[in-house]
């Protein structure tokens, strides 16, 4: 993660109850004097330490106040450090669903401790070995008798909207939250979602009726005063809601890549040496993390991830990310993190400012990256030249274990069979050139069997 | 019987949404605001049918003790 010495995080600067600050390389946060009463309260009622002890919620130090950036301070607090922070448009379906349901069994704990959150945005959750987590400790506000549910809409918005519609409709609409940042709005998953979710009586409620009332209420004047919502009530919310993000499914089919491997064109013989020439890489830089491109399901991350590196896992394919994600929880995983990224167009720096939600960019450089079976899809699937692939991963990294795919292989070909071939330049002799002006080349050796290459590259001093 | 069970959830939920539409009115509301209103009034649907929820639970578990301690003895 680049060092932002000394400088506010944006993604907090909305709460005034506090806000998020790095130390050199440590992250902290500053408790307002105005969220004293909550914060006291989340503490000494328990329910900190039951969420933090069930993992539930980001533990977190109390540190000396000289590190106050205001007289506003009330407490410091040193949260665990994450290794990554990833974003609702990164998820896979289950993992957004998994997010969910954390939040509506914090909210549950909470009202049983006599509290209640009022924020309940996805961004406040993050993936930390292997599982989803609340990380803002300022979420909690004491709960008033009577009060409504404050963070009702946000969780419709950020969880219920984008669940349905990609259970319902199609799951590329994950990516509305890379427009809509609060959010989707519900009139529009609403005008989006097929008639069969009518059918649904919690859809129907939470999201077609709750739109309707949203414009029906919008210019209209009404006394807020003259009604309470009891306890149970509140309760009943979040059950209804659980029920209905329980039984929200996605079930990938008929995608490209899920069954990739099952299709590739080398033997399990050059597959098994491809994996053992990658394992012999790793060990020879043993990098911080890894960050795997075209990682399909996940098996080469894994090679990095069984020995206890830090590997995030990307493919553009949600049924990919989906059945990565899947196994990592089935096998209680803590080291891999699948996520959802096309490489052609990765995650922008978004919201106030373009500073709220960091670039992939911003988020790197990685100690390591591979780029495996993945140089052929860009070069000629995208049209990139070699020099900009080369570029493009000297700034996102520092060490590269990359595949070369020459024409001759069948993949290439398949990839060419409807096109032109205009790709002269598209030899292993240009590669290796155009990678030698960032990159020292290392180790290259040939996959058995196959007309691949593997190349280990560090970057020049 | 389970169509019957939702039908009967939607007319008990719009008898209740027209009966607080016709509150009096005093402040002027954005559409956030008009969320806020909407959990209200779905809030006594909701708390009904999960006390039900509750006591139906309740009586399941009573006779699957019930159950189980005869099986038991058997």
């Amino acid at each position: 993660m680049n060092n932002k010495n000394n400088t506010n995080i944006s993604s907090s600067f909305r709460d005034p109850s506090g806000f998020l600050f790095y130390e050199g390389a440590l992250i902290y946060r500053q408790i307002n004097k105005s969220y004293k009463e909550n914060h006291d309260y989340l503490i000494n009622s328990g329910l900190y330490k039951e969420l933090s002890d069930s993992q539930l919620l980001i533990s977190h130090e109390e540190v000396d106040s000289k590190y106050a950036r205001s007289n506003e301070a009330y407490k410091i607090i040193k949260p665990e450090l994450l290794p990554f922070i990833s974003y609702p448009y990164e998820w896979c379906f289950s993992q957004l669903r998994a997010a969910a349901l954390i939040t509506l069994q914090i909210q549950k704990k909470s009202l049983q401790y006599g509290m209640s959150l009022k924020d309940c945005s996805a961004y406040n959750v993050q993936f930390a070995k292997g599982k989803p987590i609340l990380i803002d400790t300022l979420s909690f506000e004491k709960y008033e008798p009577g009060k409504p549910w404050v963070a009702y809409r946000q969780f419709c918005q950020h969880f219920l909207a984008p669940l349905a519609l990609t259970a319902y409709k199609d799951i590329r609409l994950s990516q509305l939250f890379r427009i809509y940042v609060d959010g989707i709005p519900l009139d529009l998953a609403s005008k989006l979602l097929t008639l069969t979710s009518f059918f649904s009586f919690p859809l129907l409620l939470h999201i077609h009726l709750h739109a309707k009332s949203q414009r029906h209420f919008a210019d209209k004047k009404v006394n807020l005063n003259s009604q309470n919502v009891t306890k149970l009530s509140l309760l009943g919310l979040v059950d209804n809601l659980e029920s209905i993000i329980t039984k929200l499914k996605w079930q990938p089919k008929n995608t490209e890549w899920a069954d990739y491997y099952d299709k590739t064109n080398y033997s399990q013989e050059a597959f098994d040496n491809k994996k053992q020439i990658v394992a012999e890489f790793l060990d020879k830089v043993n990098p911080k993390n890894v960050w795997d491109f075209g990682a399909n399901t996940g098996i080469f991350s894994r090679i990095a991830s069984s020995k206890g590196i830090q590997t995030i896992s990307f493919d553009n394919d949600p049924a990919a990310c989906e059945k990565n994600y899947l196994e990592s929880t089935k096998n209680n995983e803590t080291n891999i993190l699948p996520l959802l990224l096309d490489l052609t167009n990765p995650s922008p720096a978004i919201g106030w400012e373009n500073q709220e939600r960091a670039s992939l960019f911003e988020r790197g450089p990685a100690d390591m990256v591979f780029a495996l079976a993945l140089i052929h899809h860009l070069a000629i699937s995208n049209n990139l030249p070699f020099s900009k692939i080369a570029d493009f991963f000297n700034k996102i990294c520092n060490s590269l274990i990359i595949e070369f795919i020459p024409k001759e292989d069948s993949q290439v070909k398949r990839l060419l069979a409807t096109r032109e071939d205009i790709f002269d330049l598209y030899t292993q002799k240009s590669f290796e050139e155009e990678f030698k002006k960032y990159f020292t080349i290392q180790r290259s050796l040939n996959i058995l069997n196959s007309k691949r290459t593997l190349y280990l590259m560090t970057k020049n001093k | 019987m389970k169509s019957y069970v939702y039908f009967a959830k939607v007319g008990i939920f719009i008898f209740i949404f027209f009966s607080f539409f016709s509150n009096n009115s005093y402040a002027y509301l954005d559409p956030g605001t008009g969320s806020y209103f909407f959990q209200l009034i779905i809030a006594v649907l909701l708390g009904g049918l999960f006390s039900i929820k509750l006591f139906w639970n309740k009586i399941k578990n009573f006779f699957k003790k019930f159950f189980s301690r005869i099986k038991n003895e058997q």
